[in-house]
C-alpha cells in the first residue's frame, strides 16, 4: 500500500463526488425536464462543450488500455492514432449538421432524430436499445480501468469482497448522475481535463 | 456553405494515414523515435490543421 497515492486518489475523489453534488446549483433550472437534465440545458456553449467532450473521449481507454496494449503488443496498439486521425474528419461532417437539426427541432437523444427522420417509433425504440447494449462492454471497460487504478493503489482486488470500493465508486457517480443530470460530467470534466 | 469542394482537403488524412507501407520504416528516426511513430503523431497535427482549414474556408459567417 502507497499512502501518499492512496491520499491523492481519495482527495481527487472527494472532489469529484462534492463536484458532482454540487453540479446541481450550477446554472440552477428544474431539472424535471428532459433537456435540462440530459442536455444540461443547452447552454453548454463551445467551451465548456470543448471540455465535456475531451472529457468523453479521452478517457481510461486512452491513458490505461492503449498504452498498455502498445506495452504488451507493441506497434499493434499504435492503431488508436491513424483511428483518432481519420475520425475526426467524420465527425467534423456529421457532428455539426446533428447538432443544428436537434437545437432547432429540440431533440435530445438520437433516438429523437431518428423518429423524426424516419417518423418511425420502432426503429426509434431499436436505436435507444442499441445505444444501450453499445454503452455496456464500454463501461465495463471504464470499471475494469477504475478497478486497475485501485489495484495500483495496493488495494485487494481479487474476488467478491475485493469488488467493494468498486461498487462504491460506481454507486456515488451513479447517485450524483442521476440527481446533477449532465451538469456533473460536464463539469466533473473540466477537471479532468485539467489534470490530463 | 460556401466553397464546398474544400471539403475534398479531408480526404487527405484518410489517404495518408491509411497508406501505411508508405511510412511502415523505422529510417529516418527522429531523436531515436521510429519514423512509424514519429510520423502518425506529427499527422495528428497535420490533420488538425487540415480540419481547421476547411472549417475557415466552409464557415459561412466568418
Amino acid at each position: 500500500m502507497n499512502l501518499i497515492a492512496i491520499g491523492i486518489f481519495v482527495f481527487f475523489f472527494a472532489l469529484i463526488t462534492i463536484v458532482g453534488f454540487w453540479a446541481v446549483y450550477w446554472r440552477k433550472a428544474p431539472l424535471n425536464t428532459l433537456h435540462e437534465w440530459g442536455l444540461a440545458g443547452r447552454r453548454s456553449g463551445t467551451f465548456i462543450s470543448w471540455f465535456l467532450i475531451g472529457g468523453d473521449v479521452y478517457t481510461a481507454y486512452t491513458f490505461i488500455a492503449v498504452p498498455g496494449l502498445l506495452f504488451g503488443a507493441g506497434a499493434l496498439g499504435f492503431f488508436a492514432v491513424p483511428y483518432t486521425i481519420i475520425v475526426y474528419p467524420i465527425l467534423f461532417l456529421i457532428f455539426p449538421r446533428l447538432w443544428f437539426e436537434c437545437k432547432r427541432n429540440g431533440f435530445v437523444t438520437s433516438s429523437d432524430f431518428v423518429r423524426a427522420c424516419y417518423g418511425s417509433p420502432q426503429l426509434a425504440l431499436m436505436m435507444a436499445l442499441t445505444g444501450i447494449v453499445a454503452t455496456m462492454p464500454y463501461i465495463a471497460l471504464q470499471l475494469i480501468g477504475i478497478q486497475v487504478v485501485i489495484a495500483g493503489l495496493g488495494i485487494h482486488t481479487q474476488g467478491l469482497g475485493g469488488d467493494i470500493p468498486l461498487i462504491i465508486a460506481f454507486l456515488i457517480l451513479a447517485a450524483f448522475t442521476y440527481t446533477s443530470g449532465l451538469r456533473a460530467p460536464t463539469l466533473i470534466a473540466v477537471i479532468k481535463d485539467t489534470m490530463i | 456553405m460556401r466553397n464546398k469542394w474544400s471539403l475534398l482537403f479531408l480526404l487527405i488524412p484518410f489517404i495518408s494515414m491509411l497508406w501505411v507501407s508508405s511510412y511502415n520504416s523505422i529510417e529516418p528516426s527522429w531523436v531515436g523515435i521510429p519514423f512509424f511513430y514519429w510520423y502518425q503523431l506529427l499527422w495528428v497535427i497535420i490533420g488538425a490543421i487540415i480540419i481547421w482549414l476547411v472549417y475557415l474556408l466552409t464557415e459561412s459567417r466568418s
